[in-house]
């Protein structure tokens, strides 16, 4: 969308036609529309003569009034006043746009992101299931009677030896 | 294979003038500290930037306070200064006096409220004695029309005048519509004319 679409009405669009700020080929479309539309011709010196008139209201009175402060001491004034603020304030001069928007200082943001990796690492390693000591009622065990009957105490064996514990009985069961 | 004439460039070409630098690289002079480009900056802005300070305010000691606070504000903001944006060093500069300007302009109506119909001594009240002296009447009346204008209006109206900004530019500097700024210039336009006559 050119720029003379969006201008909404005649004076938007004359306006920036006497500024010289229409685009060439905007400019030259409004060019044919005034050679066709003497109304809008009319509009046009209207409005030159109203800027014409506002520009020489405001350069009239400025010229017959002297400036609130004489323009040497003005800038006199303020050098100073800019010698003063770069003694005063020798680290706020120039922020970087780069830093605005970090609340800590740069490391600390790599040295939290290893922080969070080690503790991972640490937490996974305790769960891995090879270091995983599982419940005694699950695991392959079951309580058995061993042969020092002297001791009444019962003893575990695992699942491997139940055989020949089963064995060892049978033989005492045959012994009695 | 043709020789290709060549010749020194004299000291003249060479070496510019600090009034020849513009101000987008004069401003990245100021950054560093320098005080030349500094001093050449507020120099080249001083007579448009007191003048539009002046009308905007309507008053001589505020454009005077006015015209510091904005370079005091240009030295500490010009880290995020952007050349490429658009209207460059010129736009940011009035933007940032016409914010300043603003901001006396709200703690001028806290002060008015807070003192509950207390006349605020101002320069209007008592105008100083240069103001007394070289005051015509026309100048009285421009200053009267222009306070009686919205402040909106009053901004556009004086940002064309002395920054001689584009519209486009100060539609982006107010934070408006293109045809927002036209309408409210059009209008200040007319109304300055029928209050002036």
């Amino acid at each position: 969308m050119n720029l003379l679409e969006q201008l909404e009405n005649n004076e938007a669009v004359l306006l920036m036609y006497l500024a010289g700020e229409l685009p060439a080929e905007d400019r030259e479309e409004v060019v044919q529309m005034l050679s066709t539309d003497k109304r809008l011709r009319d509009e046009l010196e209207q409005l030159r003569a109203t800027v014409a008139d506002a520009n020489t209201m405001v350069g009239s009175a400025d010229g017959a009034t002297r400036l609130p402060i004489a323009e040497s001491v003005a800038v006199r004034n303020t050098l100073r006043a800019i010698r003063h603020y770069r003694l005063t304030h020798p680290h706020q001069e120039a922020p970087a746009v780069a830093d605005k928007g970090l609340r800590y200082p740069w490391w600390t943001y790599p040295s939290s992101a290893a922080a969070m990796l080690l503790l991972s690492a640490l937490v996974w390693w305790g769960m891995r299931s090879d270091t995983y000591v599982e419940p005694l009622a699950s695991r392959d065990v079951v309580p058995v009677w061993t042969t020092d009957v002297d001791n009444e105490r019962p003893a575990f064996a695992q699942v491997d030896d139940l055989d020949r514990a089963y064995m060892e009985l049978q033989n005492l069961a045959d012994g009695l | 294979m043709t020789a290709i004439p060549m010749r020194l460039a004299t000291e003249a070409e060479v070496v510019l003038s600090i009034k020849d630098i513009d101000d987008e690289t004069l401003a990245l002079r100021l950054k560093e500290g320098d005080d030349a480009a500094s001093e050449e900056l507020v120099k080249r802005y001083a007579t448009p930037l007191l003048r539009y300070l002046h009308r905007l305010s309507g008053s001589d000691n505020a454009a005077e306070e006015l015209f510091q606070q904005t370079w005091l504000s240009v030295l500490e903001h010009v880290g995020r200064f952007n050349p490429k944006q658009g209207g460059g060093f010129k736009a940011w500069l009035y933007r940032i006096a016409t914010n300043k300007a603003n901001d006396l302009w709200r703690s001028k109506g806290r002060e008015k409220n807070a003192k509950e119909g207390l006349k605020l001594v101002t320069d209007e009240s008592f105008p100083d004695a240069s103001n007394r002296l070289n005051s015509t009447e026309q100048e009285l009346k421009l200053k009267k029309a222009l306070a009686q204008l919205p402040e909106p209006q009053r901004q556009v109206l004086l940002l064309r005048y002395y920054s001689e900004l584009k519209f486009v530019e100060i539609a982006q500097m107010l934070g408006c519509p293109l045809n927002t700024a036209l309408g409210r210039m059009h209008k200040a336009m007319q109304k300055l004319k029928a209050m002036m006559e």
